[in-house]
């Protein structure tokens, strides 16, 4: 499979266009780890 | 197609190798970053359409080239592209968002930008699909085990 094929797969361009969404359908990251804390002598 | 709306996603049906790591493009290998918006940037007359390296002189995808992120209009054919794709890894077929510059075709659509938008797995784990819902954030389930076609009956 290459992407000539694949061009083959899904045929002849019909038209362009630009879709640009108020907010892109990403989601957040995952929020960094918290960092090892040693633990505190009393 | 429901593209009616420039301000919304289309959406298009397309596949991917599931590894251990993530998600990859079938055709080239390449890894589709979990949270991260995926861009389609040109390579052409290298080895590969997307990398990291900067885009050789024009946006993605171009009408006359063959650059972008593939999907299709209808599941069937992206179904039968992952039949063509079995070959002992397991494959997810699932519904992508694409958007940015978007050429649309007979069967389907080359985008500049995507992010898969829910998954299933041809075969897998459990395990392996709560690791790729958490990562990238869709909705992932498994399919049931194919019928043989000669099961039952006689």
């Amino acid at each position: 499979m290459t992407s000539k094929s694949l061009m083959a797969d899904i045929g002849d361009p019909i038209r362009e266009i630009e879709i640009e969404p108020a907010e892109e359908p990403v989601p957040a990251p995952l929020p960094l780890p918290e960092p090892a804390q040693e633990p505190v002598p009393a | 197609m429901s593209a009616g709306d420039p301000q919304e996603p289309v959406v298009g049906w397309r596949i991917w190798r599931v590894t251990g790591g993530g998600l990859r493009a079938t055709v080239w290998d390449t890894l589709w970053p979990a949270r991260e918006r995926f861009d389609a940037r040109c390579r052409r007359g290298s080895a590969a359409y997307w990398a990291d390296e900067p885009p050789a002189g024009h946006r993605a995808p171009d009408p006359g080239c063959d650059c972008g992120v593939y999907a299709f209009k209808r599941r069937e054919d992206a179904e039968q592209l992952a039949r063509e794709k079995v070959d002992g890894d397991v494959i997810a077929v699932g519904r992508v968002s694409l958007w940015g510059r978007v050429i649309e075709t007979e069967l389907g659509f080359r985008a500049e930008r995507a992010y898969p938008y829910d998954l299933v797995l041809l075969g897998g784990s459990d395990e392996l699909a709560r690791r790729i819902r958490q990562e990238y954030a869709v909705d992932v389930s498994i399919a049931p085990p194919a019928v043989p076609l000669h099961a039952g009956g006689g």
